[in-house]
């Protein structure tokens, strides 16, 4: 039997902060640029993840196909899921709560849970810390808006114009609920968020009880976690909402459904707080790496970390259970620490918990206000874990033991070679075979790790480019060459009277291309095939205009075929099909 | 007795006898033909061996490795190939789920050459042991024969060896000079089709690749479209002309998701 009882908490709650991440990402990071006035959504293989406010009011709905949120919202932005950026840009809200509280308790980006007895002493009450936590999450975003320039243009909408607290409005805004234990103080805070007010519960079980009791079993699921399959029953049994659940004797519910029955009751009563599965960890799990010199940089770290994961989560398995809640802390030489408490009611694998760790010790060794000193102690302390059915979530996607060992080979040398000497590609589209897709550092593509890239899906090698998105106009076809060249060469295009070759403003060519100059040595052109005109930016004084061709030179090794474009009566090799 | 028992257990997997310590990674179907040592026994690039890919179509050649063995749930990393068409490699079939591009050169992102760790041959003193690092942690490591004639022969040959160790490829674009390579393909552009005098525009093109090596015990030949009309790496069928047959199935492809538009 669990010795929980209820705590009093607050929960600080971003009803779809993907949104508000992905916006953020967009401004002040390298993700694409998000218009905040239009519709958004967060989509996962194909289906509605979450969606902006703007969006629900349009009729989106989590749980739609892509096609389906399109015809409720044709306006609809399309955002793929990326947990890492989520977790990514909570990172400062995170860190400017914790600034009231030391211990904080992370479930999903966008959700803090905190213990409330001493920071309400300290701040003089329940309803003035709701209203400082709400302070302390805006001042979070305001930070990220104040500390980094934006990395785009400015565009048309203007920069100016948004500021931090429409950012967090795209995502439905912070809300602040606290009540007594994590089930209540969590529907609090979604209350609020929906009301844009901080709500506080009275405390006392009767109080509890009675807030819980209108709100449908479903939440017991979604929040509460316990099994989908017995919640279904319940409702299948008549039981809608909590408040018939506690209106029921524990009796029953235990003749039903044995223990977990008894952790249902409670839950919905208000008496207990704990998931119906979890079970306290087996005594003396916690994990100690000491270092001998201090460690300053992050890989080698997340490295030692890793051991630390692999070792847990092996003894684990051996008791067949799996973590819910472990305390990550890391201490400094001097004294500084970090700890926080990582919480997912599913239970975390080896890879999650390795993840949770990175985003923590980043974001507080690379703070503006991180440590001074390097650190010497890093402790995992599982605090709850629960039976593991065996069955893996697959909530991220599969990791396997390649992509594991690949993740290491690339750590390695990120650290020999620096941050940005790692690259994947991402798809972005454009008219030159170039700009299709571009190479974005190893840590800020997420890709290795993302939900929406499914690593065991069959044939991905044309997933990327079987995309819907259609051909932009003007684009030189398919197939696509296989060296573009990073810095174009310059060189001679020559008709048969050995006049370099031009081509005026409506896309005629002075000649036919004959010979291609490069360098000392001349190549016979076999054929030749354009213009595809490029007429880009225009609105800008240096507008770009030039013309791109396909040339077929032959040479003593066959037929070799480039890509070659003219600008201002200048030719450029861009691009080799080697 | 015991031996007796056993041996009635023992299935013969093919009828060519694989050595126990090798393995293999998978190929691309395309260029099954050339690796396939028999037509029954199994066909792929063997583990821990120096590839290079030789001739004027020697990066799509090498993309081509990459798709086949990234396809089947392998990582690949590319190293010092800064100019790599990243489309070229998606159409080829290249997973760029699993493939990570890796830039030795001493300038960074920027352009900006980072003294402190450059050496006179522009690349980053610590390429080795970068190069060690991918070799342990993934399946198949590209690297530029620019990037190996910056590395030592003697470094060189101790990647090989861990390569060996640990079961992982290491290919080469473009012919080193001072290293023992098992397998060479060189990749020979035929024809191009499709383009004219200043009409239409390149197609797929005709490329023969051949096999040669040390680990070959004899010299093979085989005609591919490297790349085919939509980018792909495809078997030359000259019993069919599939450009054909594609366009109508595209044509069906379409109604079809027509059809599906309007009823949901």
């Amino acid at each position: 039997m669990n010795d929980v009882r209820l705590i009093r908490c607050a929960v600080v709650h971003s009803p779809a902060w993907s949104v508000t991440a992905a916006v953020l990402h967009g401004w002040y990071g390298r993700g694409p640029q998000l218009d905040i006035d239009q519709p958004m959504a967060i989509l996962r293989a194909q289906r509605v993840v979450i969606c902006s406010p703007l969006a629900w009011k349009q009729g989106v709905r989590p749980g739609q196909r892509r096609r389906q949120a399109q015809g409720a919202c044709p306006h609809l932005v399309i955002v793929p899921d990326d947990p890492e950026r989520d977790i990514r840009w909570f990172e400062p809200v995170a860190r400017s709560i914790g600034e009231l509280v030391p211990l904080i308790d992370l479930e999903t980006p966008g959700s803090v849970l905190l213990a409330t007895r001493g920071p309400s002493r300290y701040v003089g009450g329940d309803d003035a810390l709701a209203e400082r936590l709400a302070e302390l999450a805006a001042d979070g975003v305001e930070r990220i808006c104040q500390r980094s320039s934006t990395t785009r243009d400015m565009s048309p909408s203007g920069l100016s114009r948004m500021t931090s607290a429409d950012v967090v409005g795209v995502g439905g805004g912070f809300g602040v609920g606290i009540a007594d234990g994590r089930l209540a103080s969590t529907l609090a805070a979604r209350a609020s968020a929906r009301r844009g007010q901080p709500l506080v519960v009275d405390g006392g079980t009767a109080a509890t009880a009675a807030f819980l009791a209108p709100y449908p079993v479903r939440v017991l699921a979604a929040v509460g976690g316990c099994d989908p399959e017995v919640v279904d029953l319940l409702e299948r049994l008549g039981l809608r909402r909590l408040g018939d659940v506690a209106a029921l004797s524990v009796e029953h519910l235990f003749d039903r459904f044995a223990a977990t029955g008894v952790a249902i009751h409670r839950l919905a009563t208000g008496t207990d707080d704990a998931s119906p599965r979890a079970i306290p960890p087996p005594a003396d799990l916690s994990v100690v790496q000491t270092f001998e010199e201090p460690v300053g940089q992050l890989d080698p770290l997340i490295f030692a970390a890793k051991r630390l994961v692999d070792g847990l989560s092996a003894s684990l398995q051996n008791q067949s259970c799996v973590c819910t809640r472990i305390l990550v802390e890391a201490e400094t030489d001097h004294a500084e620490s970090t700890r926080r408490v990582w919480y997912r009611a599913e239970g975390m694998d080896a890879g999650a918990l390795l993840d949770r760790i990175r985003w923590q010790l980043d974001g507080w060794i690379n703070a503006d206000t991180g440590p001074t000193a390097g650190v010497v102690l890093l402790r995992l302390t599982p605090t709850q874990v629960r039976r593991d059915s065996g069955v893996q979530e697959g909530f991220w996607g599969g990791r396997s033991r390649a992509d594991d060992n690949a993740l290491r080979a690339v750590t390695r040398v990120l650290g020999l070679l620096g941050p940005d000497s790692v690259a994947m590609a991402h798809h972005r589209g454009g008219r030159d075979p170039r700009q299709v897709y571009e190479l974005v550092p190893f840590h800020d593509s997420g890709s290795h790790d993302s939900g929406s890239h499914d690593s065991g899906s069959h044939g991905s090698g044309s997933h990327d480019v079987g995309n819907p998105t259609a051909p932009w106009p003007g684009s030189v076809p398919l197939p696509a060459p296989a060296l573009t060249l990073q810095d174009p060469e310059q060189i001679s295009v020559l008709d048969a009277d050995g006049r370099v070759v031009s081509v005026d403003g409506r896309g005629l060519v002075s000649a036919a291309p004959t010979v291609l100059v490069r360098g000392v040595r001349s190549h016979r052109i076999g054929a030749w095939a354009g213009p595809w005109p490029v007429d880009e930016r225009w609105w800008e004084a240096r507008a770009r205009r030039s013309a791109r061709f396909q040339l077929v030179i032959e040479s003593s090794d066959g037929p070799r075929a480039c890509l070659v474009e003219v600008t201002a009566g200048v030719w450029w090799l861009t691009a080799d099909y080697m | 007795m015991a031996l007796r028992a056993l041996s009635s257990d023992v299935v013969p997997v093919s009828k060519m006898p694989v050595l126990a310590r090798e393995r293999l990674l998978p190929v691309h179907d395309a260029l099954i033909p050339l690796f396939a040592s028999s037509p029954d026994s199994a066909a792929g690039l063997v583990r821990g061996q120096t590839v290079v890919c030789a001739g004027s179509v020697a990066v799509s050649c090498a993309l081509g490795l990459v798709a086949g063995v990234t396809q089947a749930g392998s990582w690949a990393a590319i190293v010092g190939m800064p100019s790599i068409g990243v489309l070229a490699a998606a159409t080829i079939g290249v997973s760029l789920d699993r493939t990570v591009f890796v830039n030795t050169s001493s300038r960074n992102q920027a352009g900006f050459v980072d003294r402190a760790v450059a050496t006179d041959t522009g690349t980053r003193a610590d390429t080795g042991a970068a190069l060690s690092a991918l070799i342990d942690g993934v399946d198949l490591v590209v690297v530029s024969r620019d990037v190996i004639s910056t590395v030592s022969p003697s470094v060189v040959r101790r990647l090989q060896n861990r390569a060996q160790s640990k079961g992982s490829v290491l290919v080469i674009i473009g012919d080193p000079s001072a290293t023992s390579v098992d397998i060479r393909l060189t990749a020979r552009s035929v024809q191009w089709e499709g383009m004219g005098d200043g009409y239409g525009h390149l197609r797929r093109r005709l490329v023969s690749v051949e096999m040669d090596g040390r680990r070959c015990p004899r010299r093979r030949v085989h005609s591919v479209w490297l790349p085919d009309t939509d980018g792909a790496l495809a078997r030359v069928d000259h019993l069919i002309d599939h450009t054909i047959d594609r366009t109508i199935d595209h044509a069906i492809d379409q109604t079809i998701d027509h059809a599906i538009d309007q009823t949901s």
